[in-house]
């Protein structure tokens, strides 16, 4: 740790990796079970991802979803990525081998136009990877495959920091993902 | 108050007298702002049971929901079942009531009468914010009782210049004797309202009869085409625009769901929809059919105002099931390639307007799976491809001087090893590797997530000198032992802090293979990696850096996982058909037999770009007029930048110097 950084907030590099590894922990843990389960709703997956770019405000823009490609094909909405979960990619069952995550940016917002208060981590976006093994479709037609995926978190703007810890919505959410097979 | 879902308001009376009111009861104070007064399209929406206004369809009101409106939509359904099944006329009010009657009276309708006040708005009265509603009940009540504190009025409702007010029969003369009363300087006109009395029966019946009449049983088909001029319908009168179009058709989707009472019934009663000539601009009008019929496998919306693909894109997630779709007679269909986005949207669509656009083994593969697909490399490529021809020998070679050109002192780099590969553990022991994985699943300790955060020149360098002598293959010559996809990202910290918003940069994601070597540079493993890199400006202007960097070490895979295996082999000689075949609908993706292509090629699957989708289609026609397998069809496209006609020129200019093996 001997390089010493310049921290554009209140957030200390100790706390940002703290931050971002209890971030990781919970949305490795709870994306993988909803996709592990066979009664998720569309809905309860794209609660996994950032809203649709909202273009018209540009600071807001960095806190919404981009794309998706799952093994080259690409999808634009986070909807339309959670019906072919559904149609193509259900039953599955998810193991996850190893994760690690990287606090990407400190502070999305400096404008503060759109979060207020950075301490949080509600300013801060997460560049994590995951690796593990998937089945898709029954478990004895299916064989298990390794992936590979890259996904940066942002902080769900719905999501109530200031409160007590919320388990009833995710904290932090999709903006892009790769995911392969490999 | 479960109109205030429709805006109107309604008033539930209190025997509480209210003090602020100088003994007037507290009543509702919210006016109902719309002059809608409708009777009959109240009625629909209580048919209904949802709420249609704001196009926000079903959001806000639950279906099926219990509500304190005059028609319960459950027991409507179970009663028209009930008759259903006796084969009789049905006629609501003889309806059986279930057991689980509520104390709330079942219908209104039958126990009070509904009287309509007119005229009060013209008092001095209705000048005040709550219209004066409160105090035209107090003098209402107590004009028919000639009572101070006894109440007449079992509910009221005010709908633009009507209130009406409900009471119990034994009660409505006294009210009715107050018509030309004078209330406040305006003259009031009272009168009993027959209409609102029969209007939500009548049309439960009206649109319950149309529905049985337009069933037919041996093609499970409703045909709800042409509804605007359908007696039953136009005999209530209406369809006067659009937002009473929506309305009806919720009514009519909920007349559904009680003449076939659940998904099974209505799964096997109706495979087939049409909404043909029904004037509709999109399918929100008719929205709700789709959580009705969800499993639909034909639905007919020709001759219709589709005009583009807009007008159908709510249904895109919808009747995963569908199998044909008629769509004649909307301008959709003169959106160029619009039957490729609507084939994505319908994984089973067999046929679009009478033509084929999946054979049977094409729907079984594209239900199967998603597709592994060729690399998506958006964003700039040339920067991705230079970077990781670079940086990898230089990794193997001389790292200290890696780290020097490509990190900087802000640059983060991890590593974990997932030890395990399909179930199986390698026996290749990770020791060497196993000190630096921050592999979040196990180090769990801040102390031990921060070790292994290395961050700035010199951790990283230290990092490096410990890892094990590695050599990649090379990116450029053994390309295929690679997969390298990138994308732009935003909103990267600026390292000059000038940008407010942050700097863009780019995400590479490379999946490969190593071999590691041991003390005595004997080759000890082959591994595969991934390893994801974020690219993005140095502090020096024009310099680009690796900002963060993630390395995934795992057991040798090899790269059938990720490959699109495109594999034409199959010799023949050349039979040279020079003509340029148009793209049509029909042989779009009619594979010949003798030219092998990839399972999806061609096809359009739900993920798969437009572009390359076009691309491959086109390459298709290439093959087929040409003869050329895949490769040299797709090389002769690129060649010519994806111009048939052109190509089909380059391909006649140079066919005689082909190798036989570029035929099928």
């Amino acid at each position: 740790m001997a390089a010493v950084l310049q921290l554009p907030n209140e957030l200390s590099q100790v706390d940002q990796i703290r931050m971002s590894c209890n971030a990781a922990d919970r949305f490795v843990q709870r994306y993988y079970e909803a996709l592990s389960s066979p009664s998720s709703s569309v809905e309860k997956l794209t609660s996994f991802y950032a809203p649709l770019d909202d273009n018209t405000n540009i600071a807001k823009s960095f806190f919404g979803f981009k794309n998706i490609w799952y093994n080259g094909n690409e999808f634009s909405s986070p909807a339309e990525f959670a019906t072919a979960v559904k149609d193509y990619l259900t039953p599955a069952r998810y193991e996850i081998d190893s994760y690690d995550c990287q606090p990407l940016n400190p502070d999305l917002n400096p404008t503060r136009d759109v979060v207020s208060d950075p301490s949080k981590g509600g300013a801060m976006s997460l560049l994590l990877s995951v690796s593990g093994e998937c089945r898709i479709g029954p478990m004895k037609e299916s064989e298990p495959m390794d992936f590979s995926e890259t996904i940066i978190l942002v902080p769900n703007l719905n999501h109530d920091r200031s409160g007590p810890t919320s388990h009833s919505s995710n904290e932090w959410v999709i903006s892009s993902q790769i995911f392969r097979n490999v | 108050m479960a109109r205030g879902a429709h805006g109107a308001s309604k008033s539930h009376h209190s025997r509480q007298p209210n003090p602020h009111r100088g003994g007037i009861h507290k009543r509702s104070p919210a006016p109902r702002t719309e002059k809608d007064g409708d009777l009959i399209m109240d009625g629909i929406e209580e048919v209904a049971g949802r709420s249609t206004r704001g196009g926000r369809h079903g959001k806000h009101t639950p279906r099926g929901a219990a509500r304190n409106s005059n028609i319960n939509p459950q027991n409507l359904a179970k009663a028209i079942a009930r008759n259903l099944d006796n084969t009789k006329t049905v006629n609501m009010r003889d309806a059986p009531r279930g057991p689980q009657r509520n104390t709330q009276p079942q219908n209104r309708f039958d126990k009070y009468d509904q009287i309509v006040v007119r005229g009060w708005k013209d008092s001095e009265a209705a000048k005040s914010a709550d219209q004066g509603i409160p105090q035209l009940i107090a003098f209402i009540d107590r004009k028919a009782s000639k009572e101070t504190n006894l109440k007449l009025i079992q509910e009221s409702q005010v709908r633009g210049d009507n209130l009406f007010i409900y009471t119990k029969e034994e009660d409505r003369e006294k009210i009715l004797r107050l018509n030309n009363y004078q209330f406040a300087r305006a003259i009031l006109s009272v009168e009993l309202k027959r209409e609102a009395k029969v209007s939500a029966i009548d049309i439960k019946s009206a649109l319950k009869s149309m529905v049985l009449r337009r069933y037919n049983e041996t093609e499970k088909l409703l045909d709800l085409s042409n509804l605007a001029s359908d007696p039953d319908l136009e005999r209530l009168g209406m369809f006067a625009n659009q937002e009473r179009t929506s309305k009806i058709n919720a009514a009519i989707a909920t007349v559904c769901e009680g003449i076939w009472p659940n998904n099974f019934r209505r799964n096997q009663a109706i495979q087939s929809l049409s909404f043909a000539n029904s004037n509709l601009t999109s399918v929100t009008q008719i929205s709700y059919f789709s959580q009705t019929f969800p499993k639909i496998r034909n639905l007919d919306l020709s001759n219709n105002n589709l005009d583009d693909l807009k007008a159908l894109e709510p249904w895109s997630r919808k009747f995963r099931q569908l199998d044909q779709l008629i769509l004649k007679g909307n301008k959709i269909e003169t959106v160029p390639d619009f039957h490729l986005e609507i084939m994505k949207w319908f994984p089973k669509l067999r046929t679009l307007d009478a033509v084929q656009l999946r054979t049977d083994d094409q729907i079984v593969q594209t239900m199967n799976k998603i597709p592994v697909s060729p690399p998506i490399q958006d964003g700039d490529i040339d920067i991705a491809q230079s970077f990781i021809t670079q940086f990898l020998p230089a990794f193997d070679q001389n790292r200290p001087a890696a780290v020097a050109t490509f990190y900087t002192n802000t640059s983060v780099f991890s590593l974990n090893v997932k030890s395990r590969s399909s179930g199986n553990y390698d026996k290749k022991s990770w020791d060497k590797w196993l000190g630096m994985s921050r592999n979040l699943k196990k180090i769990t300790s801040p102390h031990g997530q921060n070790q292994r955060y290395y961050t700035g020149l010199q951790d990283i360098e230290k990092c490096f000198s410990d890892m094990p002598t590695i050599q990649h293959p090379s990116f450029t010559e053994e390309r295929e032992k690679w997969l390298m996809e990138c994308k732009t990202v935003e909103g990267l910290p600026d390292p000059t802090g000038q940008a407010p918003y942050g700097v863009n940069g780019l995400v590479i994601d490379i999946h490969g293979e190593f071999q590691e070597f041991g003390s005595n540079n004997q080759v000890i493993a082959t591994r595969s990696f991934d390893r994801k890199f974020i690219l993005g400006p140095g502090e020096e202007p024009g310099s680009i850096k690796i900002i963060r960097e993630m390395l995934t070490l795992r057991p040798y895979s090899g790269t059938s996982r990720f490959r699109p295996t495109i594999s034409p082999q199959v010799h023949s000689e050349p039979d040279i058909n020079t003509s340029i075949p148009e793209i049509t609908l029909n042989n779009g993706i009619d594979v010949p037999a003798g030219l092998v292509v990839p399972a999806g090629f061609a096809s359009p699957i739900t993920g798969k770009p437009t572009e390359q989708l076009q691309r491959e289609l086109i390459t298709l026609e290439l093959c087929k007029a040409t003869r050329m397998t895949l490769e040299y069809a797709f090389q002769c496209l690129q060649e010519t930048q994806w111009n048939l006609e052109n190509a089909g020129i380059a391909f006649q200019t140079n066919k005689d110097k082909l190798p036989p093996n570029a035929f099928w």
